[in-house]
């Protein structure tokens, strides 16, 4: 799928993406990749100019596509005007909720949120994790199939942080799926059953996590290392550092162990350390969008996108 | 229907919680009260002094309470308060038509409550019931309904202070439309062609100096400011549809 804004500047170019039911999807990209350009796609706000995007099986031109569906989008900014209880009420009018499910919902989910005694509040009077937890009340006001976050760890506490985990977490087990965006990817990692890593436009690699992050990333430690060893294993390696009284040498793919090892062996018959680990979602994130800028001739240290620059953004 | 009522009573408590609009409607009342002095001030003019002030207050409640539609559209889509309702199975067009409405809702009844206390003032001070004025509120009500959806068209592209300053620059040349048509040029010709005559729906010189005007002169031009008014809203409904909101 292609979409340009007026300007013909390419904000998203041949995105793919199916997201199954009942999950958490983790949306992925650096900065610029398009990922909350996809995210106005599917909820109409952006018009594409070419291609196709679905909704629980309906286009989402249709308005229809959006009934079963909470958003809460990045920077949330509300009715400033309104009280957080009127602005409630104004989203159930809207989500066609009739009177009582409407006072319902408002009193239930303002609990949800931690919000039940800002009711009278006015919204421009709301901190920005407040707006954030009024946007998720919102979001969650008619109990949507589908719930779409973009960047929603943003702005919140380490408590309202774990308070959010809980709550999308809650919606998982009541069989609902949630979408979200995320820089934070200690967080992704934790809570998510699939993600999908977006670069420049196009899908780099989507799946389930587990399946995602089978390689292993291995080092090798022994007490003493020869110079010429060290050549010998520039091509089976990443780095070679030397740490107090030991040396510790990454390879560059699992499967290189056993060649290292014997090389080691062959150079000074000592003891090697083997460690193995699941490689981090952090780590598979950089060493996907690098190996995709590398394919597609792009730099990791260009502005818009760059793997380099979201390192930033990434804590 | 429903999601339209529901934007046009959120934009009515809105424009009802703008300190401005308190502001003008405290200042209206403060002429209307001043009517005593009118006669020192008008040098024994002060009958014609009152309509005119009248007329000319029902015209500045009109356009200042219609270039809130411009504040408020241009806003919303400046803090991307839209996106939170858009993303909800609200159409644009309810969007928009429910903006304009609730802003019409609220000129209306500004202009109602301005037009009972100046029919009041004028019974009170010139002892007789100055009917013709409802001529002038219903003129003034097609004046604001047509700025109001002149709002509309600038706000569905552009930021509130290039769409207040639109709205205000075809309110004045609007008003002065004989002017482009005396000129000869295509532009001056063109222009004339397209913009809103707010000439037709200028009473005040003619009923302020007594002059007999028909309801029926009166009803025809609020209807060409209604369907002028349909006109711009269609056309602010395509480019919004068109528009995206990222």
């Amino acid at each position: 799928m292609g979409w340009r804004n007026k300007l013909r500047l390419l904000a998203l170019d041949d995105l793919t993406l199916q997201v199954k039911p009942g999950i958490i999807f983790g949306f992925l990209g650096p900065n610029g990749a398009g990922k909350s350009t996809t995210i106005k796609l599917l909820l109409g706000l952006v018009t594409p100019t070419k291609g196709t995007a679905f909704l629980s099986g309906v286009p989402v031109y249709d308005k229809r596509s959006r009934e079963r569906v909470g958003f809460l989008p990045e920077d949330p900014s509300f009715c400033a005007y309104l009280r957080a209880g009127e602005f409630l009420e104004l989203c159930g009018k809207v989500l066609h909720m009739d009177r009582a499910t409407r006072k319902k919902r408002i009193s239930e989910t303002l609990e949800m949120v931690g919000l039940t005694a800002k009711v009278k509040t006015k919204i421009s009077e709301f901190s920005r994790g407040m707006l954030q937890r009024i946007g998720l009340a919102q979001a969650l006001l008619n109990q949507p199939d589908l719930v779409v976050l973009d960047e929603p760890l943003n702005g919140l506490d380490p408590y309202g942080r774990k308070e959010l985990k809980s709550i999308l977490l809650s919606q998982k087990t009541q069989g609902k799926t949630v979408f979200f965006s995320s820089h934070i990817l200690s967080d992704v990692e934790e809570m998510c059953d699939e993600v999908g890593i977006l670069n420049r436009g196009r899908m780099v690699v989507g799946g389930r996590l587990k399946g995602l992050l089978p390689t292993k990333a291995v080092t090798l430690q022994v007490q003493e290392m020869k110079p010429e060893t060290m050549t010998r294993l520039e091509a089976l390696t990443s780095a070679i550092t030397r740490e107090h009284h030991h040396w510790t040498i990454h390879l560059s793919e699992p499967s290189h162990k056993n060649e290292a090892c014997a090389l080691l062996r062959e150079a000074n018959n000592q003891s090697i350390e083997v460690q193995t680990r699941a490689e981090s979602l952090e780590d598979f994130f950089f060493r996907q969008i690098e190996e995709n800028n590398r394919h597609r001739g792009f730099s990791n240290t260009s502005a818009v996108g760059s793997a380099i620059e979201s390192t930033g953004a990434i804590p | 229907m429903y999601d339209l009522m529901t934007i046009c009573k959120t934009t009515y408590t809105r424009v009802l919680r703008m300190r401005s609009l308190y502001v003008l409607l405290a200042s209206v009342l403060v002429l209307v009260g001043a009517a005593h002095l009118y006669d020192e001030l008008s040098g024994g003019r002060e009958k014609e002094l009152m309509y005119d002030t009248g007329a000319a207050l029902l015209s500045l409640v009109g356009l200042l309470t219609a270039l809130m539609v411009a504040f408020d559209i241009a806003r919303d889509l400046r803090e991307k308060v839209v996106m939170t309702l858009l993303s909800k199975p609200l159409g644009r067009s309810q969007y928009l038509l429910g903006k304009f409405s609730g802003v019409v809702w609220i000129g209306t009844i500004n202009l109602i409550i301005l037009t009972l206390g100046m029919l009041l003032i004028l019974y009170w001070e010139q002892g007789f019931a100055r009917w013709d004025f409802l001529k002038l509120a219903f003129s003034a009500w097609g004046t604001m309904v047509l700025t109001t959806a002149v709002g509309v068209l600038f706000a569905s592209f552009f930021a509130e202070l290039p769409a207040v300053i639109l709205t205000v620059a075809v309110y004045a040349i609007g008003h002065g439309t004989e002017v482009l048509y005396q000129n000869n040029s295509i532009f001056s010709q063109l222009l004339f062609s397209v913009m809103a005559n707010y000439g037709l729906l200028d009473f005040k010189d003619a009923l302020g100096s007594n002059l007999y005007i028909s309801w029926k002169l009166i009803v025809w031009s609020v209807v060409y400011a209604l369907v002028y008014s349909s006109a711009l809203l269609s056309l602010a409904n395509i480019i919004f549809h068109r528009r995206d909101l990222a």
